[in-house]
């Protein structure tokens, strides 16, 4: 019989470990079959003798009977207590780990509620219930103060390393609400969380807090009052969440079934036979031998993992076929759907939930399966009842979507993140054009926009952040507490790399074809240009002589030349682009010639000065210089000088064309 | 989908002042962001490209924003065209630098719609002796007659200079380009080896165009050469024309010009050009306010007889 000092080293090594994952942090004294198995193991036990020789060193060291019950165990707490500092390990540690794993037993079942904790502690101790006030004898002693001292302990002589012991102010119920307190978990709601941890597999294999993602998971209700309330306790999410953890390592793959029982995880094998097919189950749960019966009420005699057992092929006739377990409320459910994919393994053709690229193996009934590929040479002909059908070596495409794991399965969760919008990169977005907020989590997520409630977040689905429009600055979205997303709406981006992308039209090799980045021009040569823009073209161009008034002009050219012009009527492009005004100036050709312009303006006539150069007199000048001599002229400080030389040069020669 | 051409215009605005912020990025994301706005980025990025904002370099995956200019457009000397890259604020920049230097100028805060079919057009009022001081200020480039530089820069279209000797592979889908109307006949039964303009479907690229003739065969640098470049009846119209009286450039639908002789002719006006339907599938694109002498280096480029027009 192994000692019960043994017991509680392998248990502290186990259930309060050291290190700097659980220094100062919040514990509990989460004692379960697993962690009873655990110790058992440190002590050479097998995990199927675990239980009872725990139970039987409890019994034997604290001489425990329906009529003592554990008053030693108690008296040992008020020893301990009072023992001068250091102090060992507390003697009654495996004692009250027992008390933690009565409350790790309770289940729903035909016999005990969940709170029916004092016969599962019973049923542990191999007791009877004791007639009067309490069921066991130094119960309450030994719970009050077991566990006061017990973190006294981890905190005096351990100084926190394994943790600060967490134990609740006001229980409830009274007395056996602190054990109950320390599992957060309850077989209950590990058999709950098998689909949890299916549906969320991506995200816990992601690292995501298993307590966040619990808290939105739609099948949370149906955990125990205790783990309910446990999960939304800022005080106890910590242990919550170490407890997920572990519970989802030993995670066997079962779930509760829609009719409350749990259905333990198995997986078909096919044996080929020349004409014959076999069934063979394999159940990773079971380590002993189990008898279990099909609707049809045959007998199956299932074998301990990693063995498997031979099943009735007529079990393919039913629509979903359940064993019931002899004995036992948990039923195995072989095989689900229409279609069961196989790939070669170690044992044979061995069941896979999904096909990734290899060929695989088809065992089905699926009727657009069996019109595709029943008259192909890949059927595999063997007695098999209608309608199934065995098909060898179909390639992943052949077969139904959800039968395939795709990029989108296979990938990691990305979380929550900012998609669309105009972003100017940075984290920056365009001030009018926010971007939106996407996230991949399984379940609908509270959304916070800068602090502020924004409903829910639907998985897969964007949501608008069209309030943020035009709102410049820096904002943050968080998601379900899960992500922060920070960003800023701007007005400006970078603006880096313009003129980055360019033309050379004269160069041989690279003028047909359009533009090119700066990293790859090479050695380009001959004019760049980039948009309007050209580098290293001759440019003719002279600034126009324009005028603004809007009559007729005689124009008198250096030359002699003289030309008559009007305002031009606005381009009909102007016009019909909403710029019929746009021409409030216009060109006088020829401009650098250009000498006087006379404008016939009937309330201002004028002469304006343009270049002041020796003009030529021709008649056509001497005519507009006699024309327009006594009106005002424009233009520099010398202008009116020079107008009045041509009027009278004009004078001149026309009294000296009368007098010839 | 965008509902109205206001929107279109809002978006088309809202896509250049996008890409003037960011200066250059990748054409993936240029991509997105025109399906973020609801625009088709292949039209999107012609008319970007062919108005002077956006160069992009399909192949090496980059699109970078012009540098901001301003320009004059041939026969409105009141008006300057603004080009280029349209970060936000430059128009107000271009403001206080006309209002500090005391300049001939004023800007305006829109520009003018283009029927939802492109940027708006940002013609600004002004006399152009004081557009280097105005552009300098401003911090923007001045490059008057923009058109005309980049019209002296067009090299003669010739099939042996847009093309490089390639055969293509005959495995990917192709098809025959009618002569006469430039439709890619994917009804037509020709034999691959066939003398003419052949389009193919490849992975690379969707719209290669090929130019075969005699045991010579080119792929051409750019699709849109193919029209310009291909043996045509001597009875065939050719595929652009031009009407002196109202300085409109007409280009065939089925043959637009090419990316930079297109820029020429929308830099005359800061114009997309105006499409003319005749039927779904059939139309014409006018080039506005484009000067004779511009349309004639087009023509002369693209080795179109100006002659009817000289």
């Amino acid at each position: 019989m192994t000692s019960i000092r043994a017991w509680n080293e392998a248990l502290l090594s186990v259930l309060l470990p050291s290190g700097p994952e659980t220094a100062a942090r919040m514990t509990l004294l989460s004692c379960d079959e697993k962690a009873v198995e655990a110790a058992a193991a440190s002590l050479e036990i097998g995990p199927e003798d675990a239980l009872a020789e725990f139970a039987a060193s409890l019994r034997k060291h604290y001489a425990i009977t329906t009529g003592r019950g554990v008053k030693d165990a108690a008296k040992e707490v008020g020893e301990f207590e009072r023992a001068s500092r250091p102090r060992p390990i507390p003697p009654f540690l495996a004692v009250l780990a027992a008390t933690v794993l009565a409350a790790s037993r309770m289940n729903q079942d035909e016999r005990l509620s969940t709170l029916a904790y004092y016969q599962r502690l019973l049923d542990l101790l191999g007791v009877e219930a004791r007639q009067g006030s309490s069921p066991l004898l130094g119960f309450r002693e030994l719970v009050q103060g077991g566990f006061t001292a017990l973190a006294a302990w981890l905190e005096e002589e351990e100084s926190g390393r394994r943790g600060e012991l967490f134990i609740p102010e006001s229980p409830s119920p009274s007395i056996i609400g602190t054990p109950i307190s320390q599992t957060p978990l309850r077989d209950r709601d590990r058999a709950v969380l098998g689909g949890f941890f299916g549906a969320c597999e991506r995200q816990l294999a992601a690292g995501f807090d298993p307590v966040l993602l619990l808290r939105r998971w739609s099948g949370r209700s149906r955990l125990t009052n205790n783990a309910y309330d446990a999960l939304f306790d800022p005080d106890r999410c910590e242990s919550m969440g170490a407890a997920l953890r572990n519970s989802r390592a030993a995670w066997d793959g079962s779930f509760l079934g829609e009719d409350g029982r749990l259905r333990l995880a198995a997986s078909l094998r096919l044996l080929i036979a020349p004409g014959r097919v076999s069934l063979r189950l394999v159940v990773p749960y079971l380590t002993q031998p189990q008898s279990a019966y099909t609707a049809e009420h045959h007998k199956v005699e299932l074998r301990p993992y990693p063995d498997s057992a031979g099943l009735p092929t007529g079990i393919l006739s039913e629509q979903e076929p359940l064993l019931e377990l002899e004995g036992r409320r948990e039923t195995i459910a072989p095989f689900k759907g229409d279609t069961l994919l196989f790939e070669l393994g170690s044992g044979g053709l061995e069941q896979v939930p999904a096909v990734r690229s290899n060929p695989v193996w088809v065992l089905t009934r699926d009727p657009e399966l069996l019109d595709a590929h029943s008259q192909s040479a890949r059927h595999y002909r063997a007695t098999l009842p209608e309608p199934w059908a065995l098909f060898a070596d179909l390639d992943p495409d052949e077969l139904p979507a959800w039968s395939r794991v795709t990029e989108e399965a296979g990938a990691s969760v990305r979380g929550a993140e900012l998609v669309g919008g105009l972003a100017l990169g940075d984290g920056a977005w365009l001030s009018d054009h926010p971007p939106r907020v996407i996230c991949d989590l399984p379940e609908p997520a509270p959304l916070l926009v800068d602090g502020s409630d924004h409903g829910y977040l639907d998985p897969g689905e964007p949501l608008e952040l069209e309030d943020l429009a035009g709102r410049a600055g820096i904002h943050t979205v968080e998601v379900a507490g899960l992500f922060r997303l920070d960003f800023e709406l701007r007005e400006e981006g970078l603006r880096e790399g313009i003129g980055g992308v360019s033309r050379y039209p004269k160069d041989p090799r690279l003028g047909p074809g359009g533009a090119i980045s700066e990293a790859r021009d090479g050695e380009a040569s001959g004019p760049r240009v980039a948009g309007a823009a050209s580098f290293g073209v001759e440019s003719e161009w002279r600034v126009p002589l324009t005028v603004t008034f809007n009559a007729t002009a005689h124009v008198i050219y250096g030359d002699g030349r003289v030309a008559v012009l009007s305002p031009p009527e606005p381009p009909v492009w102007l016009t019909q682009v909403g710029l019929p005004e746009a021409l409030t100036r216009w060109e006088i050709p020829d401009g650098e010639s250009v000498a006087w312009i006379c404008v016939v303006s009937d309330p201002h006539p004028r002469v304006i000065a343009c270049e002041p150069v020796e003009v030529t007199a021709s008649e056509e000048v001497l005519e507009l210089a006699e024309w327009f001599a006594g009106e005002p002229v424009v233009g520099d400080e010398e202008a009116e000088a020079r107008w009045r030389a041509l009027v009278e040069r004009a004078s001149s020669l026309r009294e000296a064309i009368g007098a010839g | 989908m965008l509902g109205s051409s206001l929107e279109e215009q809002k978006a088309h605005d809202t896509l250049l002042a996008w890409c003037s912020e960011v200066g250059s990025g990748e054409t993936a994301s240029f991509l997105a962001s025109c399906r973020e706005l609801g625009l088709d980025p292949w039209s999107a990025s012609r008319d970007l490209s062919q108005l002077g904002h956006l160069e992009f370099d399909w192949h090496g995956g980059r699109f970078a924003a012009a540098p901001p200019l301003l320009t004059t457009v041939p026969g409105v000397p009141s008006r300057l065209l603004l080009c280029g890259a349209r970060p936000h604020g430059l128009l107000e920049r271009l403001h206080d630098a006309a209002e500090e230097g005391e300049l001939d100028v004023i800007v305006a805060g829109a520009g003018a719609h283009q029927f939802g079919t492109g940027p708006s057009t940002v013609l600004i009022e002004g006399d152009p002796a004081d557009a280097p001081a105005l552009c300098e200020a401003s911090g923007i480039r001045w490059e008057p007659a923009a058109h005309r530089r980049l019209a002296s820069l067009l090299a003669e279209v010739t099939s042996s200079g847009v093309g490089e000797s390639e055969l293509p592979d005959t495995r990917f889908p192709h098809a025959p380009v009618d002569p006469l109307s430039f439709e890619v006949r994917w009804d037509w039964d020709w034999d691959d080896g066939r003398e003419g303009l052949w389009r193919y479907r490849t992975y690379a690229d969707p719209r290669v165009a090929y130019l075969r003739s005699g045991a010579e065969c080119l792929r051409l640098a750019e699709v849109e050469y193919g029209p310009y470049v291909m043996d045509r009846p001597a009875y065939a119209d050719p595929p652009i024309s031009y009407r002196p009286s109202a300085r409109v450039l007409v280009v065939e639908g089925k043959a637009p010009l090419p990316d930079l002789h297109a820029r020429v002719a929308c830099l005359c006006s800061g114009r997309v050009p105006l499409r003319q339907y005749f039927a779904v599938d059939t139309f014409e694109d006018h080039y506005v306010n484009v000067d004779s002498e511009t349309a004639r280096r087009i023509f002369e480029s693209l080795g179109v007889d100006w002659g009817p027009y000289g």
